[in-house]
């Protein structure tokens, strides 16, 4: 289905329309129940705090300025709201004095992968997205998935935009790191 | 590195993100019928500094400050001595009836608890909107 700008539903909505908030809820509940579930861990917990984020930021729509993506400070809501629940401690800070880039680029992964069956490209993805932790595949969940910029998850998380980036830079190299393992056991 | 970045995220997005039950949308919606309206929007206080009433209220007080003062450099104030001999006075006489109320200790420890109570309604009233959801 293609949706419209949330802007659009969210006018509607002020304006008495309150159907049009269940396109909002139908455009970003995938991403909404991934961020609650790689926080909590269980399918349950995640989908009640999910619906409790909707109504939420049902509630406080009045409230939402327009100044940032309304994606953006519905993620910060799920975030906070899950974070909250599990009293679980919040993304770590990352040293800038680790920060080394790495080259990865140089043994072809994406060229041997870009030969392989789709399908089997989602099934190799889905491995080495397994092998990320729950505070990695949330961070690489919302920038591929959710289409955030660096901005947008330093908003999300709270973490410094520089930090977001060592992170996400670590985690692509874990990624590819793990790709390319997958890759070696399938050339043997 | 950004072609290596595009390549990732083509492979990521390959996969499908986690999805909640089929009824979620439903459920959602039937929540929020049952749940109370929109949150009212609360105004911050700074949005007042674009209205005219701090403006008139800063006005009124300079000009009963600037009327009423014995400072020798307002004397140039057109029809101020006016104010003072015959607004004033007249003022004054109205409320000579309140003056016993407000002499009276009941009456100011009245108005003093009142006060401590508005100062109290401001701080709660300040910190509620200044939370964020």
């Amino acid at each position: 289905m293609k949706y419209q700008d949330d802007n659009h539903y969210i006018d509607r909505v002020l304006n008495g329309d309150v159907s049009a908030y269940a396109m909002l809820v139908a455009k970003h509940k995938n991403l909404v129940f991934s961020i609650a579930l790689k926080i909590l861990n269980n399918r349950e917990d995640a989908e009640e705090i999910a619906q409790d984020c909707f109504l939420k930021a049902f509630q406080a729509l009045k409230t939402f300025e327009k100044k940032s993506k309304f994606s953006t400070w519905l993620y910060r809501i799920v975030y906070n709201t899950a974070i909250s629940k599990t009293r679980k401690k919040r993304l770590d800070l990352v040293p800038m004095d680790n920060y080394v880039i790495h080259n990865y680029t140089e043994d072809g992964v994406a060229s041997a992968v870009d030969e392989i069956d789709p399908e089997e490209q989602k099934v190799m993805i889905e491995r080495a997205m397994e092998k990320l932790s729950d505070d990695e595949s949330l961070l690489i969940t919302l920038f591929y998935k959710g289409e955030n910029s660096i901005e947008d998850i330093s908003n999300i998380t709270g973490l410094s935009m520089s930090n977001v980036k060592v992170r996400l830079h670590r985690i692509r190299k874990k990624l590819h790191d793990e790709l390319s393992i997958t890759m070696r056991k399938t050339v043997n | 590195m950004i072609e290596q970045d595009d390549f990732l995220r083509k492979l990521i997005q390959q996969s499908p993100l986690e999805s909640p039950s089929d009824d979620f949308v439903d459920r959602v919606m039937e929540n929020i019928t049952l749940a109370p309206e929109l949150a009212p929007v609360r105004k911050s206080y700074l949005s007042y500094a674009n209205t005219a009433i701090p403006y008139a209220i800063l006005s009124l007080i300079l000009v009963v400050v600037f009327t009423t003062s014995d400072f020798p450099f307002l004397n140039w104030l057109p029809g101020r001595e006016y104010f003072q001999n015959s607004i004033l006075p007249y003022f004054g006489s109205l409320f000579t009836g309140l003056k016993i109320v407000f002499t009276s200790k009941y009456v100011t420890f009245g108005i003093l608890i009142s006060i401590s109570a508005g100062v109290l309604f401001l701080i709660d009233n300040w910190f509620s909107k200044r939370s964020t959801v």
